[in-house]
């Protein structure tokens, strides 16, 4: 387990991408993580 | 050629790794330094410290007469760029060069030839590798024309250098005029070179590079491939190896027309050459050179065992490849995680300050390469976690445990 305090890190983006199906399945190409924050973006608003 | 003593002309994570090695080899070393550096994490690490100038790097670690005269005043024999900075300028290493101090990397003249992409782009014809539709442009008129050849979208992209600096995506023709500008505008002031040229977009490709070593003399071997395709931005964020799912037969393709490149060029040391592949039509086109080490390189060192910075220093020394080839073989599958100071909360602009307190993954398998240590002023954090196993299962425990918010 990594643990960073004191500054901003995009450690939140690896643990998503790395629980993500489609990186998981393997084979994503170079737009993939356009569309995971897009898709992080709509969660959030569907979730107030 | 025995090399005793090394200057590192670097900082960050990159001079650690370099420091690393040496001290394995035996091989001094002195840390050129700016004044922001001078008690950094690879600053304790090696033989002496000599200071460059001030912190910012257009005072200190971009200037070659600086660095060199650096390492003539403190006897170095050889000098290592690690990467960025001027670790792919050919002007540096030409000076290097001349004033008889190995250059540990490719020649003077590799360089202009990879650095250069329009050069880089006919070395891959030459060769016989495939490119990606385009061609340098000298007026709107001729890159409007062009570009009609090529479609739209297109990027336009800097000959000076890549990093994803002069690099702009354009998606209809009337905004083809104002990214020229602002393209040459930025390629020119971040490589004094505001040359552009146009190349065909491909938005579902993946990026796939390969690593080699070159002895100089024509002699190439390539340590597998990475796969790079999570990037935000033109920035690599995760690379891995094996690149998953390319069939045999497209993965050697890769790797020949890497060592065909390579063997074009007659190269020395280590380099990586990068394609965009498209899998479903089991094709793929040149993207540039790499001419040094890469950020990504644990991957590579975790399946094939070579210390790719022993490597370079070996080739440097007139070794050649022997030890490379004798052990070189990818075995099992690697994964890196580049952690860097950037809020997500503002569009993951950087965000420097003090690192307070770290905690890194341990256990096997599972490898760090930072400067980073908690309390000193955190500039330019970057973080690479990379783990490795024989088992895509559990290289995915791994690479969790190393990167995850907790423990599986």
């Amino acid at each position: 387990m990594t643990r960073i305090d004191g500054v901003a890190s995009n450690l939140a983006l690896h643990s998503d991408v790395l629980a993500d199906a489609e990186f998981s399945r393997g084979g994503v190409d170079t737009s993939y993580l356009a569309r995971l924050l897009e898709r992080r973006v709509r969660a959030a608003v569907r979730h107030g | 050629l025995s090399i005793r003593r090394i200057l590192i002309a670097n900082r960050g994570e990159i001079a650690v790794r370099i420091a690393r090695t040496c001290r394995e080899l035996g091989i001094e070393t002195v840390l050129a330094a700016s004044e922001a550096d001078r008690d950094s994490l690879p600053a304790r690490l090696v033989t002496r410290v000599v200071c460059i100038g001030p912190a910012h790097p257009s005072a200190s670690y971009l200037l070659p007469e600086v660095l060199v005269q650096a390492a003539l005043g403190t006897a170095c024999d050889a000098v290592h760029p690690g990467y960025g900075f001027l670790s792919e300028r050919a002007a540096f290493a030409r000076l290097c060069e001349q004033h008889g101090l190995i250059f540990i990397g490719p020649a003077s003249e590799q360089l202009a030839a990879a650095g250069d992409k329009l050069a880089a782009r006919a070395v891959a014809q030459q060769a016989g590798v495939p490119l990606a539709a385009g061609g340098e442009v000298h007026s709107h008129e001729l890159a409007r024309e062009l570009a009609e050849r090529i479609g739209f979208p297109l990027l336009v992209k800097a000959a000076g250098g890549g990093g994803g600096r002069g690099m702009k995506l354009v998606e209809r023709v009337q905004d083809l005029e104002a990214a020229l500008e602002l393209a040459a505008a930025e390629a020119g002031a971040a490589f004094g070179d505001a040359r552009v040229y146009l190349e065909r977009f491909a938005s579902h490709a993946r990026h796939v590079e390969v690593q080699v070593l070159g002895d100089g003399a024509g002699n190439v071997v390539h340590l597998g491939e990475r796969d790079c395709s999570v990037q935000r931005r033109y920035q690599k964020i995760i690379e891995e190896t094996p690149a998953p799912g390319l069939s045999v037969e497209l993965r050697e393709r890769l790797h020949d027309a890497a060592l065909r490149f390579a063997a074009r060029l007659k190269y020395r040391g280590a380099g990586t050459v990068e394609f965009l592949v498209d899998v479903t039509r089991s094709d793929y086109f040149f993207l540039e050179m790499n001419a040094r080490i890469q950020v990504e390189h644990p991957v590579t060192e975790a399946v094939s065992g070579v210390d790719i910075v022993a490597a370079q220093i070996a080739i440097a020394e007139g070794q050649g490849l022997r030890q490379v080839r004798a052990e070189s073989w990818p075995e099992g599958c690697a994964i890196e995680c580049r952690i860097n100071a950037e809020d997500p909360a503002h569009d993951f602009a950087p965000s420097p300050g003090v690192v307070r307190a770290v905690r890194w993954p341990q256990g096997e398998g599972v490898r760090v390469d930072t400067h980073v240590e908690p309390a000193p002023r955190c500039r330019r954090s970057t973080i690479r976690c990379s783990a490795r196993s024989s088992r895509t299962g559990a290289i995915a425990r791994r690479r969790s445990r190393a990167c995850g918010p907790r423990w599986p």
